[in-house]
């Protein structure tokens, strides 16, 4: 990734300890957030359990990288590319950490609604595209994180637009499902939360990306699509 | 520093320097040994006036005046342009003394005068209350902190307008390098300070500019935040990165 190592190798192989493990939390919240996709959409309520008990590994992974980046920064006061680049996976595993929650979240809901026997929800299939797009901007903002790429990073953090209109569309499809029927109001209105915390995820993913920008250039471009808070803060 | 080369007979040390120092802040040169920043700094004063085999091109200027002119006095240059070494080089003499034996050189002070000159001096150097009690006592006497200060004090009792100081806390204590840098804050107020160090932590603590040389050529010149968080040039954050050599 660089063209030169550090004349002090240890560094090198302490800072690229460091980049694996962002990458092995990355792989872990991925998945997790699938098998909250697929425990959703299949109504899999022990699928969603799993999901629910794998969340301490990425918890403890977040606080292992934490206490490694601040070791790194006593010891070895890094400067230029390798700060940035500190700072950035200290954003990025912060960020990282609440999509693990937010797929936890899904996967508890999901319990929830087809734990209780409640009614099948409707538009299953707006709801998984919605999860795609999520995961979609998680592994590329990965990649970028991987390839140092600022030009790939800012464009996922405009892709954010998508899946704002995408969760606006479904909400307004569950209102006027819910106006119409308003005896099975509580299970829609439970599956309008999955896409809340499928927007979550993805105003998640975009710090992730913002924080590859952050190490790459420096400085975050305007989000001037986001006005202002998160997704269950203007939505909510 | 406009166009300017500087010479160890046909070897040619410094090439093409452009640089503005600025008033009342502290400038730092980094770069690994040899690269010229020690000669840079000699050359503010004209040290390698005592070298005949050295030569300067080129302009420096201070207050609009070539200080490489020939008929620029080279001893009123000195008075205006102090300079602080690596070692601790108090005289051999009283610590009252270290103080007023420069002073005496560029001005007449009566008793009173040189008393006010000596405290003011060693109160700037934030070394005052430890040697008010004993200020007859041999400067060599002090533990090396102190006569390193005591050294700043004499530079500063003249009352010159700029401070060079080549790596001035490398043979100390962390202690006293942090006393040393937190007085260069202090003086910061009145002087403006060059200082040449090899330690990149205490450029990116203490400096407001930094400059990194290298192989005798000014790589690159910024706002010492910008250095350290961004340099422009890989050069420098191969070097402050420690992915040199």
């Amino acid at each position: 990734m660089f063209t030169k190592d550090h004349t002090a190798k240890k560094y090198d192989q302490d800072l690229d300890s460091i980049r694996s493990r962002v990458l092995l939390m990355g792989g872990l919240v991925e998945s997790q957030i699938r098998a909250a996709i697929e425990a959703f959409a299949e109504g899999d309520t022990d699928k969603a359990a799993g999901v629910d008990r794998e969340d301490h590994r990425v918890n403890a992974l977040e606080v292992a990288i934490d206490q490694d980046c601040a070791q790194i920064i006593a010891r070895r006061q890094p400067a230029a590319v390798d700060l940035r680049m500190l700072m950035g996976i200290s954003k990025i595993v912060t960020d990282l950490e609440r999509s693990g929650d937010e797929a936890s979240k899904i996967a508890r809901m999901t319990r929830t609604i087809y734990g209780r026997d409640m009614c099948r929800v409707s538009c299953i299939t707006d709801v998984r595209d919605m999860g795609n797009l999520a995961v979609g901007m998680l592994r590329a903002a990965l990649d970028t994180f991987v390839r140092q790429d600022a030009v790939e990073a800012a464009n996922i953090v405009r892709e954010d637009l998508e899946i704002d209109t995408k969760f606006w569309r479904f909400t307004r499809q569950l209102i006027t499902f819910m106006m119409e029927d308003p005896q099975r109001s509580p299970a829609p209105w439970r599956s309008c939360s999955s896409p809340r915390q499928w927007n979550a995820l993805a105003i998640r993913q975009e710090p992730c990306g913002t924080g590859d920008l952050y190490r790459a250039r420096h400085r975050c471009p305007p989000c001037s699509h986001r006005p202002t808070g998160t997704g269950s803060q203007r939505y909510g | 520093m406009r166009n300017f080369n500087f010479y160890y007979g046909k070897y040619h040390a410094l090439k093409n320097i452009e640089i503005e120092v600025f008033k009342q802040r502290i400038t730092a040169f980094i770069g690994p040994s040899g690269c010229g920043k020690s000669t840079l700094l000699r050359t503010l004063n004209r040290m390698y006036d005592l070298y005949p085999e050295q030569r300067a091109e080129g302009e420096i200027l201070i207050n609009g005046r070539n200080i490489l002119d020939r008929n620029m006095d080279v001893n009123e240059l000195r008075s205006k342009i102090g300079m602080v070494f690596q070692k601790p080089t108090p005289f051999p003499m009283s610590i009252y003394d270290n103080i007023a034996f420069g002073v005496r050189l560029h001005e007449r002070l009566n008793r009173i005068e040189m008393d006010d000159r000596v405290e003011w001096a060693l109160r700037k150097a934030a070394i005052w209350n430890e040697v008010k009690d004993k200020l007859s006592q041999s400067g060599m006497s002090l533990s090396g902190g102190q006569q390193q200060r005591l050294c700043i004090a004499r530079a500063i009792a003249v009352k010159p307008e700029v401070l060079l100081l080549d790596e001035p806390t490398s043979a100390l204590d962390p202690i006293s390098t942090m006393h040393i840098e937190e007085l260069l804050q202090e003086l910061k107020q009145d002087f403006t300070i060059v200082i040449v160090t090899h330690n990149m932590q205490q450029a990116a603590r203490a400096s407001d500019y930094t400059a990194y040389m290298y192989l005798g050529e000014l790589i690159e010149f910024g706002v010492t935040d910008q250095i350290f968080v961004k340099p422009r040039k890989k050069e420098t954050e191969d070097y402050i990165t420690g992915r040199f050599g």
